[in-house]
């Protein structure tokens, strides 16, 4: 078995097991589900107000705009879906040295801890975004070659894991300040840049936004490839990106394990 | 003194032990208030180009410089005194609490002293306020003085009156409308979908996503009359100068008369469903 | 060649000192105070293979400490250690493969399913072919008597069928080396009594290296000829455990038991310290040099139905032996 089916196992397992779980808790789930359909709503609202005032904004359509926030909706969910319940509970097992029955598994403890938790709530409202997508899709005529569609899958990969690195860092900072934080906070604040086109923005927030902090290849690189605004130049940076963040994280989750407590007995 | 074992001080004193304590514990959070405040104000950004956008386009296809008599500018001040006006009526985890209160059988530990539950979660919720505008007060300035130049209109004296009184109404209008929800809890164990419907309800209804102006003309009537305006958009359309001096009046008038409204309504729930509550056995 | 060697290992703790008051805070941030805490200091030893051995001292004595470095949860101040060649800390995935950790009151397994799924995973996680796990599976559900419980959700198990649950998923992947922190800690005397019997057997059969924690000395004194003593972060005693009663006790105790009435305290005086006074009964501290003069005093003068002559009970020991460490620093 090679390491990456070995992997690919793993998370079938662990992802088998949260179902498990999360039928145990009916109500929560329908609760948390809901939640996030009824935040789509609300963008929906938002733009189509928006929108009954103006024809274009910043050369986008309202459904451009539409494709954008689908987009956006199926990243975040998968994001929020796959690693934010893990990084969330990281934060504390850092701070109460809960980790070491995963630092004795013989597999990469980062995966371990990244991916145990599943929240199914919001694996299914990224149904709801490709739905969007296709539908908003529909009503600009515009075709999609295969092509495209594999150029989108991978940008929206690409934009999970910078969402990922982002908040991984953040929730390791722990490691250096013993308190606990709240820095995953930020994750709210300033996910809602990744919602609008970036053409909005004057110029140097735009390069920060697509640097620093860069809320703008997560979403706006994959929508752009399906409403045709993207250059391969710029894509070809957002992937460079998306790898190096991933980098970072591994070195810097190194650096942290050597300063982890143990809990004491 | 002889045969006496407690002197009470005044009937308010417990109310202000309460206040008190609870100020203190928030304050040893402040840190992170601090930190938080700032960063409330960062979707603010998006706000400023994303509307700026629109209105650049409206000029450029000649359409009106105001929607529904919003300028840009405008509606940008009108989001950032919504911050204002959002920092005197919102209790969040309010309804959830009263909530959890009754249906895990807390209200005894309430019932039995000589309080009243509704004066608990008063005092409760106006420390947390006070804390944050002791925040506030500091960054909260520093960030209207960048954002000065959206504010074109000066406010009359009645206008800051109305805007003062508007606030109080808010404040009532908000914590009374956490305690009816909450208080259904007497005959409902399972809503926290309820409750999130009923948030988001209020959060559309009451301004925040969108000025209420600005919403489809087939909606006006029930939004200008319904409470929930009361709780943000009229206090920031006061501040705006968007209502016109003559109404100013009727206006808080109405706002009054749902405080009037709330209050029963509440009342009224209160004592139903304690008798319920103990009937159940408590 | 051991399997396990460690070599003046140490562990210090540093942590900011936290002046009181506003004052205090202020200075903080410009002067910066640190205290030390030397969790381990310079520990050494060597373990063969098939060794069952017992770290022995009192709560915060660095014993967990050690276990934790040996397993590669934490780095070391200073110091090396080598378990089956490899370097703990380095974490290689062929180490872990090879060893296992249960550690009391804490679980690895997923509380809100079914004991059997969480083995499941272990054994994917590790690696163990189908027919191995099975196998390993009843053996092991057999000796413990949780064949039963397979299907029931962790959260509904008792601590005892938990721990027991706990063992079985270490050691699924067959480890050549188990770590055991405090695994009898909170069980009813039984479930104790049940799981010491399964370590000491395990290990009698499978030659697996074993070294168990506790602060019970009912776990050390039935599983462990070898004992290493630790307190302060420090080793202070490393051999079998009937030396340490040797070496660090100066006394004996004498049980005596009279005919025909008895005798008085007024007695007994100057043969020892009495521990124990009836009419019938009388125990007696002794001092190792006195021993036999005492004995034979009692036979010869008193009318002696049954005597008996044991060691200082080895808790007592022990908690001198600590003191003694901390008289010693």
């Amino acid at each position: 078995m090679t390491t990456f089916s070995k992997y690919l196992r793993l998370t079938g397992l662990m992802m088998k097991n949260c179902l498990v779980r999360e039928m145990q808790f009916k109500a929560n789930f329908l609760v948390r589900f809901f939640t996030e359909m009824m935040w789509l709503v609300m963008q929906f609202i938002y733009i189509q107000v928006m929108y009954m005032n103006t024809g274009q904004i910043a050369g986008w359509s309202k459904w451009d705009m539409i494709v954008l926030v689908g987009t956006n909706h199926l990243i975040t969910q998968l994001f929020e879906g796959l690693f934010y319940e893990n990084c969330t509970r990281l934060t504390d097992q850092i701070r109460q040295g809960d980790l070491d029955f995963n630092l004795i598994k013989p597999i990469n403890t980062q995966f371990l801890v990244s991916l145990r938790y599943t929240d199914y709530s919001s694996i299914i409202n990224c149904g709801i975004g490709i739905g969007v997508v296709a539908y908003a899709l529909n009503h600009l005529g515009g075709a999609v070659s295969l092509a495209g569609v594999l150029l989108f899958a991978t940008l929206v990969l690409n934009g999970v894991l910078i969402y990922y690195s982002m908040l991984f860092v953040l929730s390791i900072w722990t490691f250096w300040i013993g308190r606990s934080n709240n820095l995953l906070e930020l994750y709210w604040q300033f996910g809602q840049f990744s919602r609008y086109p970036g053409d909005i923005y004057p110029w140097l927030l735009r390069r920060m936004l697509m640097t620093l902090i860069p809320m703008l290849v997560v979403s706006n690189f994959p929508a752009q490839v399906l409403i045709n605004k993207s250059e391969a130049g710029w894509i070809a940076y957002g992937f460079a990106l998306g790898l190096s963040f991933l980098a970072f994280t591994v070195w810097l989750w190194g650096k942290g394990l050597q300063r982890y407590r143990s809990a004491s007995s | 003194m002889n045969g006496e074992v407690t002197v009470d001080k005044s009937p308010f004193h417990k109310y202000w032990v309460i206040l008190s304590t609870r100020t203190q514990e928030d304050m040893s959070y402040r840190a992170n208030y601090v930190f938080g405040a700032v960063f409330r104000f960062l979707p603010l950004v998006t706000t400023i180009f994303l509307w700026y956008a629109v209105y650049e386009a409206r000029k450029a296809s000649g359409a009106p410089p105001t929607i529904q008599g919003m300028s840009y500018l405008d509606i940008i001040a009108y989001y950032a005194v919504m911050y204002v006006a959002r920092g005197f009526s919102s209790f969040p985890g309010t309804m959830s609490d009263i909530h959890k209160d009754i249906k895990d059988g807390l209200l005894n530990r309430y019932l039995i002293r000589p309080m009243s539950y509704f004066g608990y979660q008063i005092m409760y919720r106006l420390a947390h306020k006070l804390v944050f505008w002791y925040v506030a007060l500091f960054t909260f300035p520093p960030i209207f003085y960048l954002l000065r130049h959206y504010f074109s209109h000066t406010p009359t004296l009645p206008e800051i009156g109305a805007f003062i009184v508007s606030i109080f109404i808010s404040f009532w209008i908000g914590i009374l409308f956490c305690f009816i929800i909450g208080l259904l809890a007497f005959w409902f164990l399972e809503i926290s979908t309820f409750l999130f419907v009923v948030m988001m309800m209020e959060f559309f209804l009451s301004g925040q996503l969108i000025p209420l102006n600005i919403l489809p003309a087939g909606l006006q009537p029930f939004l200008q009359w319904a409470p929930f305006g009361y709780e943000a958009y009229w206090p920031c359309a006061i501040m705006l100068g968007k209502v016109p001096q003559d109404h100013l009046l009727g206006l808080l008038a109405v706002g009054f008369m749902w405080i009037g409204i709330f209050l029963a309504a509440s009342q009224l729930l209160w004592r139903i469903g304690l008798k319920r509550y103990s009937a159940v056995g408590g | 060649m051991p399997i396990i060697e460690v070599e003046n290992l140490s562990k210090i703790y540093r942590t900011q000192k936290r002046l009181p008051g506003l004052g205090g805070a202020f200075k903080g941030l410009f002067n910066r105070k640190y205290t030390e805490v030397r969790a381990v200091d310079g520990v050494s030893f060597n373990i063969e293979e098939g060794e069952l051995v017992g770290f022995l001292g009192p709560n915060g004595a660095g014993k967990t400490t050690t276990l934790k470095m040996l397993a590669g949860i934490l780095y070391p101040t200073s110091g090396t250690a080598r378990v089956m060649g490899f370097t703990p800390w380095e974490r290689k995935n062929e180490y872990r493969r090879q060893f296992a950790l249960v550690m009391g009151q804490k679980n690895q397994l997923w509380w809100d399913l079914p004991a059997q799924e969480s083995l499941y995973l272990n054994k994917e996680i590790y690696g163990v072919t189908d027919a191995a796990y099975q196998q390993v599976l009843d053996e092991m559900t057999e000796l413990l008597q949780v064949k039963k419980l397979l299907g029931t959700m962790v959260r509904e198990l008792s601590l005892g069928e938990r721990m027991k649950f706990e063992l079985i998923a270490s050691l699924l992947h067959r480890p050549r080396v188990l770590f055991l922190d405090e695994p009898t800690i909170g069980l009813d005397v039984v479930a104790q009594k049940n799981i010491r019997e399964f370590i000491k057997d395990y290990n009698r059969r499978t030659k697996t290296t074993i070294i168990l924690t506790s602060h019970y000395m009912n776990d050390i004194q039935a599983l462990c000829e070898r004992v290493v003593v630790i307190n302060h972060g420090k080793k202070i005693f490393d051999g079998r455990l009937d030396d340490v009663v040797e070496q660090f006790s100066q006394a004996k105790v004498i049980s005596v038991t009279f005919k025909n009435g008895g005798v008085s305290k007024e007695q007994l005086q100057g043969m020892g310290e009495i521990l124990e006074h009836t009419k019938a009964k009388a125990v007696l501290k002794v001092s190792r040099d006195k021993v036999k003069k005492a004995s034979n005093d009692l036979l010869n003068q008193f009318d002696v139905d049954d005597i008996n002559i044991e060691e200082v009970p080895i808790e007592e020991v022990i908690e001198k032996v600590f003191k003694g460490s901390e008289v010693a620093k």
